[in-house]
């Protein structure tokens, strides 16, 4: 029987849904590896095909299941998400990665440079690119009028992340070629989940400047641009050193669990801290009423 | 936390609106960043591709600066040679050779000696053109440009041979012709020359 609106529990909301799907991603690529492993699960042609396109396709899905379907049915959905989806994954293929892939070529250069190098470069290059995309996606969208509450900015910050990542992953198969799926479950997983975070520490920027009580700085979206281009590039290098699970005479070895593990931690720890500065400003908020207006 | 956030009391502005002045500077401001951003990356790819170090064969009295992580190869008919180990297929290379050469000798002497050698020992050698003075860091020198087709000897690791172009630049000292080479593949040549005006401006002898 259909709730009425009135009787619908409220909708948690993406401080709740963001940490839900942080998890049930990772437990779904352990599953998927361990699965693969345990079965010897060998899949081709058009069939590992079709299983790589699912994979990318999954995480969209866990986003409906998590976020957007609450939303709806509470009446409380963000507008204009899927359509913000839609056109990330477009500017992602069309601009993001041809230029970081043609014109900047950083695979070529970048890879085998010193740490602070890989750090500099890939957040000057990668992050503050792909973080600026995702700002004017929302800025000249959505901002500020489709955002009722904190949440909604942070759900917008993920949402364009969801179409970069859907696009990322979805170019490693073309690119690559498909994948067995066990790589291909890390890999999807951990595209993903680095990109929510950062999606969500830019949206928590937005939703400081849409509910400030004061004009925030002019500065303030280029430090939110530095500052999620800067977890973009430590996130990077970090990754690739952590993953190096031994050394030997004749080569290193990896440890591609170790970074699922990596992106899962960076997930749920920019929920958490999200999440803790989203409580200290509704106390705030609560505390002193007034009108909030977005100068 | 998951309590309902604060309702806002009054419609707010920004939907459909002009920007104000200060939200345009927050717009540009961010949009500066970006580029500036962006900037200091090709400035900071420039500076890791052109990155070199100081290389000296004593032995020969040559000294020239060579691009980090390349290779030192002293084990052939040449004072060194530097490689490229992530050029693939083929691995592009800079080298130095030093012939003996007598005093009324020429440009052209010496690249036809390069050339006899090679024609036996590389497939499809063949001389593209030899200018007898061209511009090079360090002044007019003799050039030749040349190409070959380099195979893998290994036959088990299955590679398709590539087409290689090189070029070999003849200074002299003496009574010898000093040849800074550069080769690499087809498809990397132009994008890597800068890498021979670097060496050859280097060069020290």
């Amino acid at each position: 029987m259909a709730l009425h609106r009135e009787e619908m529990p409220i909708q948690p909301g993406i401080w709740r849904a963001g940490p839900v799907m942080t998890l049930a991603l990772a437990g779904l690529a352990l599953a998927g590896l361990l699965v693969t492993g345990l079965v010897g699960l060998q899949l081709d042609g058009l069939v590992l095909n079709l299983a790589d396109l699912a994979l990318v396709v999954v995480p969209l899905g866990l986003w409906w299941l998590a976020y957007y379907r609450p939303a709806q049915r509470t009446g409380k959905a963000v507008r204009y998400m899927p359509v913000l989806i839609l056109a990330s994954a477009v500017i992602t293929n069309g601009l993001a990665l041809p230029i970081i892939e043609r014109i900047y070529r950083v695979d070529a250069w970048l890879v085998n440079a010193p740490g602070n190098t890989r750090i500099a470069g890939y957040t000057l290059i990668v992050g503050f690119l792909e973080a600026y995309l995702k700002f004017a996606l929302i800025r000249y969208t959505v901002f500020p009028h489709a955002m009722r509450e904190r949440g909604d900015a942070v759900a917008y910050g993920v949402a364009v992340s969801l179409g970069f990542a859907a696009v990322q992953s979805l170019r490693f198969f073309l690119d690559g070629g498909a994948a067995p799926l066990g790589p291909a479950v890390l890999r999807v997983a951990e595209t993903y989940l680095s990109q929510i975070a950062f999606g969500a520490v830019l949206g928590y920027f937005f939703a400081s400047a849409r509910f400030a009580r004061r004009a925030v700085p002019v500065w303030w979206f280029a430090l939110a641009l530095a500052v999620t281009a800067l977890l973009n590039g430590l996130y990077t290098v970090f990754r690739a050193g952590i993953i190096v699970s031994g050394f030997g005479i004749s080569g290193t070895a990896n440890s591609p669990i170790l970074g699922l593990a990596v992106a899962t931690v960076l997930a749920l720890g920019v929920f958490f801290v999200l999440t803790f500065l989203n409580g200290q400003a509704e106390a705030r908020d609560a505390a002193t009423p007034g009108m909030v207006i977005y100068r | 936390m998951n309590r309902p956030s604060q309702p806002i009391p009054t419609p707010v502005p920004g939907g459909g609106r002009a920007y104000t002045t200060r939200e345009r500077w927050t717009n540009w401001i961010a949009l500066g960043a970006t580029l500036l951003a962006l900037f200091g990356g090709i400035l900071l790819r420039d500076s890791v591709i052109s990155e070199s170090q100081f290389y000296e064969d004593p032995a020969a009295g040559i000294s020239a600066m060579r691009p980090v992580g390349w290779l030192v190869d002293r084990g052939g008919d040449y004072v060194f040679r530097l490689r490229d180990p992530e050029a693939r297929p083929f691995k592009t290379t800079l080298q130095v050779t030093v012939l003996t050469v007598g005093p009324d000798a020429e440009g052209r002497n010496a690249l036809d000696m390069l050339t006899l050698r090679r024609a036996a020992r590389l497939s499809g050698y063949r001389v593209l053109n030899v200018h007898d003075s061209v511009n090079t860091p360090r002044g007019p020198a003799p050039q030749m440009r040349y190409a070959f087709v380099a195979s893998e000897p290994d036959p088990f690791l299955e590679t398709l041979p590539a087409a290689v172009i090189g070029v070999d630049v003849v200074f002299f000292k003496s009574n010898q012709a000093i040849i800074a080479t550069y080769q690499a593949g087809v498809d990397r040549f132009d994008a890597e020359y800068f890498r021979f005006e670097q060496f050859v401006a280097s060069l020290r002898f």
